[in-house]
Formats: structure tokens, C-alpha cells, sequence
């Protein structure tokens, strides 16, 4: 198209905007009130601008002439690869089941887990009760750091031992020991 | 329900909670994708890939202030490497205009399915980092500080991208409306506009 008019290219020279923002912030919700006249005053005799500002706000009403609606079909294969995915998970649990507890990564087993370690606690030690309640806080506040929830990797190896407190002894998994992998 | 509820149920482990949140973004997610994509049955499969993720994953949202940015984050990152694998890194330079068509219909005149077709091209016309920031912005109307937040990058860097792909914005629709306001066309431009005239 070498007839193509260029409005920064003709403009250019004469736009006291160019190279700002203000314009796009405006556009975007994002200039201050008090500034705005100023932008209007400038658009009145600017045409370059008053163009960039058309364009814009004609795209924003061409790209809603498009209703992209997700289809029925679609969802019904998602809910069937989220089958999958449970059950994969469920076999990965059931597995985990058999192996002493701490090797689950589930909250609700975290809460057994818990609640073990509160009985021992109560029973066999003299533990003050106020260190007590700030050890489990800890242990919550690492677990919540620490679990990453990918059934499809996970792959349950020679554990090594994790010794948390006099009395309990507990096995992890070699991934427990991993930082969670950026996935993305 | 409310967003932060439907949330903190989901993480609380509860399923229904899960399609709740499913159900409400799903159309965002899915337009998101296909406007990154440009390919339908590409973006449903991307789509559902990004709500296993988010299912998967929820240990993770604790540390995420913005739902809505965590989900378009990964939907983003899915996208990214939907084209990566597919090889369609086609977005041509930011300032290259031959990839689009001489628009020689004034705006006013445009048919609803011209529009939406120019949309469409105008969008696949950028490379992937301009493309997404213009759809975060003005499909998503995510903040600047959001979309800096999903594509891992910079406020600066953001809106330098947003100006930049709205600038070419406004040089492909040019010709558009100075068809539209042919009487409001002075000097020079007067000419542009019976050169395009003559060749319609
Ligand atoms: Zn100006």
C-alpha cells in the first residue's frame, strides 16, 4: 500500500504528544481527571490524535462484534480429562495409602498427620502447651510452601528420612525434597 | 458467589467449586486463546489444558494475589507454547504492514463479518508479545499492572507495547477514515482519498 497516508509520519512533526502517553492512558482509564481537558484541548487541533483515539475505540467495537462462545462438545471433553486426571491422582493416592503417612501430599492427611502428632504430643511428652501450638503453626505455614499438587510426575522413590521432632520420625519422598519445578 | 469464595472453597477442596470457577472463566479463557492462537480448536484444547492446570496446581494460588492473573498467566504460558510447538510464530514486525489488507471500505460501511475479519488479522499480524498484551488490554481489560503481572514483564515494558501495537493500529485504519470523513480531508490528504476512490 504505498499510498497509505501515515499519520505519525505527517503528523509527527506537529503533535505535541507525540512520544507520550497521556493519550493511552486515557484510553485505558488511567489519566488523572484534572489532566484530561488538556488532552481535549490538544485533540481539537490535533488530527493525528483524534485518529489514534478513533482507531482505537473502532477496534474496541469490531473486536465485540465477536461473540466467542466456548462450545458444549468442548466442556464435555474437559470433564473427561479431569476424570482422567482424578483418577490418576486416586491411583497415585491409593499407592501413597500403603506408605507410612507423611509420604502424602494431601491437606486432609496433613491433618491426620497433625492430629498424630498432637496425640503423641499429648500422651507422651511434657512439652509446654504455648510451644506446642507455634510448632504445628510452622508446620502448616511449611506445608502450605512446600506441596505441589503433579500427580502425572510423581513418582515415588527410596525415601529418605526426615527427622521433624524428638519422637517422630517421618519418610518423605525424594520429590518432597525438590523445589517446586517452574512449570511454566 | 463471589470470586473469593468460589476460590477458597476450590482450594478448600471442594469440586463443585472447582466447575463453579470452570463455568465463570472458561469464555474469557477460551476467547483469550483464541485470539492468541487464531485457531479455534487449538484454543478449546489450550482452554482445557489451562483448567487442569489450575486444578492441579491450586496449592499454588496461595501465593497468587489475583486470581484472574494466575489463570491468564498460565493460559498465557499454554498459548506460548501451543505456537512454540506448532511452529506458528507468524506475527510479523510490528511495523510491517504488507501482511494486511488495503482497507478500502470506510469504517461505517464495514459489514459485521469485514470487522470481525479485520480484527482478526489486524491481531495476527503482531508477533505473539505485542498480540497479547493488546488482547489482555482490550478482550480482558486487564490493568497494566495485571498484564505486566501475566506476561512477566515490566509496567514500562507493558505499555510500550500496548502504544506501540495501537500505533500500527491507527497507520492500517488510516485509509479508513479518511474514506469515512472524505469532506473533513484537506490538502494533500484530498488526493489520497480520489487515488483510493479511483481504485474501488
Ligand atoms: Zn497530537
Amino acid at each position: 500500500m504505498p499510498d497509505n497516508p501515515n499519520t505519525s509520519d505527517t503528523q509527527g512533526a506537529a503533535c505535541s504528544l507525540d512520544g507520550s502517553d497521556v493519550l493511552h492512558r486515557y484510553l485505558d482509564g488511567e489519566l488523572s481527571l484534572d489532566v484530561q481537558p488538556e488532552l481535549f484541548e490538544h485533540m481539537a487541533d490535533c488530527e493525528g490524535c483524534r485518529r489514534l483515539m478513533e482507531s482505537v475505540l473502532a477496534f474496541r467495537r469490531m473486536s465485540r462484534q465477536e461473540y466467542l462462545a466456548y462450545p458444549p462438545a468442548a466442556d464435555d471433553v474437559f470433564f473427561e480429562r479431569l476424570a482422567q486426571l482424578k483418577t490418576r491422582t486416586e491411583q497415585v493416592d491409593r499407592e501413597e495409602d500403603r506408605k507410612p503417612l507423611w509420604n502424602s501430599r494431601r491437606s486432609i492427611s496433613l491433618r491426620s498427620a497433625l492430629a498424630l502428632a498432637s496425640i503423641v504430643f499429648l500422651i507422651g511428652l511434657l512439652v509446654p502447651m504455648p510451644a506446642r501450638t507455634d510448632y504445628a503453626t510452622a508446620l502448616i505455614q511449611f506445608e502450605v510452601e512446600r506441596v505441589q499438587f503433579e500427580p502425572t510426575d510423581l513418582v515415588v522413590i527410596e525415601s529418605p528420612i526426615y527427622h521433624w521432632v524428638d519422637g517422630i520420625t517421618v519418610e518423605a519422598t525424594r520429590a518432597d525434597s525438590q523445589v517446586p519445578r517452574e512449570t511454566f | 458467589m463471589k470470586d473469593y469464595a468460589l476460590i477458597e472453597a476450590f482450594q478448600a477442596g471442594d469440586e463443585f467449586a472447582f466447575v463453579g470457577i470452570y463455568n465463570r472463566y472458561k469464555g474469557a479463557v477460551y476467547a483469550f486463546c483464541c485470539k492468541m492462537l487464531v485457531d479455534s480448536e487449538q484454543a478449546q484444547d489450550v482452554t482445557q489444558e489451562t483448567f487442569l492446570r489450575i486444578y492441579e496446581n491450586r496449592d499454588r494460588l496461595l501465593k497468587s494475589s489475583s486470581f484472574k492473573s494466575w489463570l491468564f498467566t498460565i493460559a498465557r504460558n499454554q498459548c506460548l507454547n501451543s505456537l512454540r510447538r506448532s511452529k506458528r510464530h507468524t506475527g510479523f514486525d510490528v511495523n510491517l504492514e504488507s501482511s494486511l489488507p488495503a482497507m478500502e471500505t470506510p469504517y461505517s460501511k464495514m459489514e459485521k463479518n469485514e470487522q470481525v475479519r479485520f480484527v482478526t488479522q489486524f491481531i495476527q499480524s503482531l508477533k505473539p508479545e505485542y498480540r497479547e498484551v493488546l488482547i489482555l488490554r482490550e478482550y480482558q481489560n486487564l490493568t497494566y499492572e495485571e498484564i505486566a503481572a501475566v506476561t512477566r514483564s515490566s509496567i514500562s515494558a507493558v505499555k510500550s507495547r500496548l502504544f506501540k501495537a495501537r500505533r500500527k493500529l491507527g497507520k492500517v485504519m488510516e485509509p479508513m477514515w479518511v474514506l469515512e470523513y472524505p469532506s473533513a480531508v484537506e490538502k494533500d490528504r484530498g488526493k489520497k482519498v480520489a487515488v483510493l476512490r479511483q481504485q474501488n
